[in-house]
């Protein structure tokens, strides 16, 4: 068994355990939100497609060209666990302070793990993208400084989406 | 010649003039919409060329505040007009409202800056159109344009409770 598949299947059994926890946690509607959410990464992975290339995943992981939903799956796992993290520790924070703790939770977790999907190949940036990178790394690592600003982008367009549908379903 | 650049800050401006006594929270929700967009725009700017516009009016590479400002505007007035017409749909309804309408005028808008030279795709995205077209727009703007523009509404929808809150203190 590749390291792949195991990463694969772990990124799998983590997002059930998540959509578990939340069920168990009494969390508002789990499944529709896990679905929400899902719905949200997906649709700006596809925007977004030709930016990035994600490599080396099993045939079925893809969905459209290189988007794939494991990866969406990781995304939305790292979505809820900010918003946990978060939740948990200030529960009585408006929702306009809460963004700027959910972003930072964001990056401060997804930062590492795009490092290391960066040097295992798993993710590359296409060359229009590195063409608009300044080339200066994050201290110790191969990782563009620009990952640090792109994640909290990412998040201030995602979690909104998120947060509004959630309101309306 | 700036022609374009004036003509998109002069629309934007009259309408703002006409509709600020109308609806007191215009400017603000101008300015998180204007916000939306920007961090759109800045996110994705890996994706497309705005060229020959003058150098005045870029904020960074070819991320072009005149752009910002026209889809801005474009969505302020689509907004307007369904919180007019449909102002008893529910806010779902309401949702779906402004991406269709917002959609229709941004691919009529997509066709103008392409048909005046303003607009080009870059390389990773000429390679994933699959050259079917709606006159000169590529046909997978119709899933880009309501993409981007849902992201955007939900971002001004999430932000605008808050804006009025802090207005309210």
């Amino acid at each position: 068994m590749s390291w792949i598949i195991l990463l694969e299947i772990g990124i799998i059994a983590i997002a059930i355990g998540v959509w578990y926890l939340l069920k168990k946690q009494k969390y508002k509607k789990p499944t529709i939100s896990f679905a929400v959410l899902f719905i949200s990464v997906l649709l700006f992975e596809i925007v977004s497609e030709p930016m990035w290339k994600n490599n080396l995943l099993d045939g079925w992981a893809y969905i459209y060209r290189d988007v794939s939903w494991v990866i969406t799956l990781g995304w939305v796992i790292i979505f809820f666990i900010s918003f946990y993290l978060v939740d948990k520790k200030w529960p009585k924070l408006s929702e306009g302070k809460k963004f700027w703790l959910y972003l930072a939770a964001l990056t401060i977790i997804t930062t590492p793990i795009e490092v290391i999907l960066l040097s295992a190949g798993i993710r590359e940036y296409s060359s229009v993208l590195t063409q608009t990178m300044s080339g200066i790394l994050i201290p110790l690592t191969s990782a563009p400084i620009e990952i640090i600003l792109t994640i909290p982008l990412i998040g201030a367009l995602v979690i909104p989406f998120y947060k509004v549908l959630m309101r309306l379903v | 010649m700036a022609v374009f650049e004036l003509s998109v800050i002069v629309i934007s401006i009259a309408f703002l003039l006409l509709t600020h006594k109308l609806y007191k929270s215009i400017w603000k929700k101008y300015g998180i919409i204007f916000c939306g967009v920007l961090l759109f725009e800045y996110f994705t700017q890996a994706l497309w060329i705005n060229k020959g516009l003058e150098a005045w009016s870029y904020l960074y590479l070819d991320v072009n505040w005149i752009i910002t400002l026209g889809w801005s505007t474009i969505i302020i007035v689509c907004m307007t007009l369904v919180n007019a017409y449909a102002n008893n749909a529910g806010n779902l309804a309401k949702l779906l409202y402004y991406i269709i309408s917002v959609s229709i005028v941004g691919i009529i808008a997509e066709q103008v800056v392409l048909g005046l030279g303003i607009r080009e795709y870059s390389s990773a995205v000429l390679e994933v159109l699959s050259g079917t077209k709606m006159g000169i727009v590529p046909i997978e703007a119709l899933y880009y344009i309501p993409t981007f523009m849902a992201l955007v509404i939900a971002f001004v929808i999430y932000w605008m409770p808050a804006a009025a809150a802090r207005k309210s203190r």
